[in-house]
């Protein structure tokens, strides 16, 4: 396999003649498993190595058009093949026509070599964590398990005409757990330790199991409800992450205006603030740089409940006339991709659980990504909410939950609470729930 | 295979070539476009104690092939000593050698992709022209995947793929209230002709125009009051349903908790809907999701997983079918050559017999002519309210609970006397109350609601539909949520 060094130069070699490049390519392997029913492997989620080169390119030509390309293992066999690709598929895109001029990458630590040596030579630590969910499961009552665990050991290149050569390695860990088909739990991270210390938080997953047993009539209503912070991580990328990217605003697909950010439009509870920081050390959403060359930072995009900044590739930074931001990692959650909530003084999650008198624990929905991100309504079905009675969890009753995303945030009411297991804390407020 | 042979292992190849083109649009401008072409291999091995590994590279040489066969007969023997579950089925795959071609007379080699940028900023331009308070997003994109499938028992099999859709994201959105409303026009098909013919712009900028301004009117809707209530989905919900709701639940690899199977066997000649209704899946040259040959290198069936409403067939492969107490239906597919096969549908459809007439075409029905419809069937009496839920924004299902959430762009509460416009909110309920609630069909079937199917965090085109509309009955199973 060639190195992300080799096709990268020669990526760059051959757009010497172009008025502008930029590119970023990957070399990697990963390493995953999974157990289905309780089995490990079997025909449909056996034990997998992936090794291959990816990427992609942005080029600006001589007339001004710019073109998007792929980037894959065989691009320097092809490299003539694909440049005349590239060529042909130009339009023009007066905005985007522009590299980012240099800039000093984030210095920010991505790599456990222990995470490679695993990918590359020593695979069974990958079966033996698999193996201790699935008893720990067991133990705490499971009697059907689905899990998976991965890991990935790579090489990163980001280049561009202006200047920037940055190469760096990269690590990734996840693993997760889903117990009898209704309660689920997933960890990411870049070092050895996301696969360390898994045993309370699966024991945790089996009492939210064990209460689910009890299932309960419940009046509906009004109610409070507790949002569990892998909810709360949906809610903020369906209604925040969408309304505040910066292609949405400019495009007149968001919530929010250009207007209003330019005004600091108070659009939430002046003790909410919402940022995103792609330079925490060995985050999963970390990075040095963009793929367009803007250095990993800290973004606040809303302080004080007043909008700040959208999110913005250099692009819609030019058409809206603001400076480019750090983005979000693909693919990410966003209290993995680095994003941080804050929402009044937050209480810790257990003290906010054992101070309900009543209210119900969601801790997964079905149909969010059916919603209307830029209303900000929702109307979506928990199989398994818990009820919280006197601080304990006590039954389970299938339910719809529905409200309004933007006014729960709003209410005052609402509280955050710090959960040590996720970076997005819970959410309690009030919303409709019919039983 | 030789090494393969060599190493004692049972070896599935899958190589795959992808070109793709796309380009999107916002508001008649030019937002991004691309063409690139994208290819790899994966080797599946099964050891003779039934273990499995796979690998997979996007380097296509006899040495990576080599290599990968190795690193998954590697990890398959590793998995053995934790127990790992043994896999059968592979001996029984019938040998096939052949190769199967789809005409694509305007595909990704034979329309210019300046012509696709021009159509795509035109439809875009003249979706948001309809209304200074509409934004639209217009996303096309048209991709060529050849397959070719050779396994250690001689089957060799290449297929290709063909597909294209166009979709429109609308937005309205009122500045003084900060009310919005967000909405969807998409069609698919093979080739670029879902938009480059006369009759596929029509098709499409018809389904806009009708999509942008219910947008426009859902900016003054109020929300509709929660409960249970006789419903009319149309075709693409109905697709959700059975696609969502019941083909899942009848694929093999299930079997052990979805609710199709009893004690990890198909509940077939189990009664699961009224005898008007029949559930289908199987591969329709020229849809957007047509797969003629599984990712196993089986050739896929039409499977009549509800005939006559008694459920009937599984969605099976060769791995789980044994099992499962099923036939093999060649049901394998996969996203991409990193992906192992999975059974899974490709045009699904639910069908009522003996339907309710609707003379015209679907982008030329209002809900009147449904209400109309419904009156003229007695399916809509004095005093009572009908929703007509429009537009699918898609769904989610839990199977081995059986529960399943839909959303819809607009929902029509009609009565005799009146039609109200009331904003979209969740169709949620149990899969076997939602099927045997089924009523009536309104007009012949229309099978191009297009999607994609996330299986296992895999996408592969899925499609499928049903008559132009369905009535389902009220039942305290089947909710519609409040916003």
């Amino acid at each position: 396999m060639f190195a992300a060094n080799d096709t990268a130069e020669a990526l760059a070699k051959a757009l010497a003649t172009a008025a502008g490049w930029r590119l970023t390519v990957t070399s990697s392997a990963r390493l995953s498993m999974g157990m289905d029913d309780g089995e490990l492997g079997g025909a449909y989620s056996p034990p997998r190595k992936v090794q291959e080169v990816s990427g992609s390119v942005f080029i600006v030509w001589e007339d001004g058009t710019v073109s998007k390309g792929l980037v894959s293992g065989s691009t320097i066999e092809q490299l003539k093949t694909k440049m005349s690709m590239w060529r042909s598929a130009a339009y023009r895109d007066d905005d985007a026509a522009h590299i980012a001029p240099l800039a000093e990458p984030a210095p920010v630590g991505l790599s456990d070599p222990r995470v490679a040596k695993v990918v590359q030579q020593s695979p069974r630590l990958a079966f033996d964590t698999l193996t201790a969910i699935a008893s720990t499961a067991r133990k705490a009552g499971a009697d059907n398990v689905d899990a998976s665990v991965a890991c990935a050991a790579g090489n990163t290149v980001t280049a561009t005409s202006t200047g920037l050569w940055v190469s760096y390695a990269h690590t990734s860990l996840s693993c997760g757990w889903v117990l009898n088909k209704s309660f689920a739990m997933w960890r990411l991270g870049r070092a050895l330790e996301t696969w360390k210390g898994l045993e309370p938080m699966v024991a945790s997953t089996g009492e939210m199991l064990a209460a689910s047993r009890n299932r309960v009539e419940l009046a509906g209503g009004r109610v409070r409800v507790i949002f569990w912070p892998a909810v709360v991580d949906q809610l903020v990328q369906h209604y925040l992450v969408h309304n505040l990217s910066g292609d949405m605003v400019v495009e007149k697909r968001s919530r929010f205006s250009l207007d209003q950010f330019a005004a600091g439009h108070a659009a939430f509870r002046n003790d909410f603030s919402l940022e995103l920081d792609t330079t925490i050390p060995m985050a999963p959403g970390s990075y040095p740089c963009t793929d367009e060359g803007i250095p990993g930072s800290k973004v606040v995009l809303v302080d004080g409940g007043r909008l700040v900044t959208p999110l913005l590739n250099t692009k819609y930074a030019r058409k809206s006339g603001l400076a480019p931001t750090a983005l979000p990692a693909a693919g990410l959650s966003p209290g993995y991709a680095g994003f941080r909530l804050r929402l009044g003084e937050p209480l810790a999650y257990g003290a906010m659980l054992s101070s309900a008198d009543e209210a119900l624990l969601v801790t997964g929905v079905l149909g969010m990504h059916t919603q209307d991100p830029v209303s900000g309504n929702f109307s979506l079905a928990a199989s398994d909410a818990l009820l919280v009675k006197e601080g304990r969890l006590v039954g389970a009753a299938k339910v719809v939950i529905s409200g309004n995303f933007f006014d729960i945030l709003g209410d005052s009411d609402t509280a955050a609470a710090v959960h040590p297991a996720y970076e997005t804390p819970a959410l309690a407020g009030v919303c409709r729930v019919e039983a | 295979m030789e090494r393969g042979r060599d190493l004692g292992v049972y070896a599935i190849l899958r190589i795959q070539h992808r070109a793709e083109r796309s380009v999107s649009a916002a508001n008649g401008a030019i937002q991004s476009a691309h063409c690139d072409e994208r290819s790899g291999m994966g080797v599946q091995v099964i050891t003779p104690d039934g273990a499995t590994g796979h690998a997979c590279t996007d380097r296509i040489t006899p040495e990576a092939a080599e290599r990968l066969v190795e690193d998954a007969a590697r990890l398959a023997s590793m998995s053995q000593g934790y127990g790992a579950r043994k896999v059968d089925g592979h001996q029984r795959m019938p040998r096939l050698i052949t190769s199967v071609h789809c005409e694509a007379p305007m595909g990704i080699e034979n329309f210019s992709h300046e012509e696709e940028q021009r159509l795509v900023a035109k439809a875009s331009a003249e979706t948001a022209a309809i209304d200074p308070a509409l934004a639209c997003h217009t996303a096309y994109g048209i991709v060529h995947e050849e397959w070719r499938v050779v396994r250690s028992d001689g089957t060799d099999v290449m297929f290709n793929m063909p597909r294209a859709v166009c979709r429109s994201s609308i937005t309205a959105r009122d500045a003084s209230s900060g009310r919005a409303a967000s909405v969807g026009a998409a069609v698919s098909g093979r080739d670029a002709s879902i938009i480059a013919t006369p009759e596929g712009w029509e098709r499409f900028m018809k389904r806009s125009r009708t999509q942008a301004r219910t947008a426009l009117a859902l900016l003054e809707a109020r929300g509709v009051k929660a409960g249970s209530y006789r419903l009319v989905i149309d075709y693409a919900l109905a697709k959700g349903l059975a696609h969502e709701a019941f083909g899942h639940s009848a694929e093999s690899d299930g079997m052990r908790t979805s609710i199709l199977w009893r004690d990890g066997k198909f509940m077939a000649g189990t009664r699961v809907a009224p005898p008007n209704v029949s559930i289908v899946d199987g591969p329709v040259e020229g849809d957007y999701a047509y797969q003629p040959v599984s990712s196993n290198g089986v050739l896929r069936g039409t499977v009549h997983i509800v005939r006559d409403g008694v459920l009937t067939s599984a969605l099976a492969d060769a791995f789980s079918a044994a099992e499962a107490g099923v036939e093999p239906t060649g049901a394998g597919r996969a996203e991409s050559y990193r992906d192992v096969p999975l059974p899974r549908m490709s045009n699904i459809r639910l069908t009522v017999a003996d339907p309710i007439p609707m003379p015209r075409d679907f982008e030329d029905v209002t809900p009147e002519h449904v209400r109309d419809a419904l009156v003229g069937a007695g399916l809509l009496q004095e005093g009572q309210v009908v929703l007509y839920l429009s537009g699918y924004k898609g769904g989610q299902v839990n199977p081995a609970k059986g529960d399943f959430v839909f959303n819809c762009s607009a929902i029509y509460e009609l009565t005799t006397s009146a039609i109200r416009l009331r904003l979209p909110a969740i169709f949620s309920g149990k899969v076997l109350s939602a099927l045997a609630a089924i009523l009536a069909g309104i007009g012949d079937p229309v099978i191009d609601a297009q999607g994609t199917c996330g299986k296992k965090g895999q996408g592969v085109p899925s499609s499928g539909g049903a008559n132009m509309f369905l009535v389902i009955d009220a039942a305290p199973d089947i909710r519609i949520g409040g916003v």
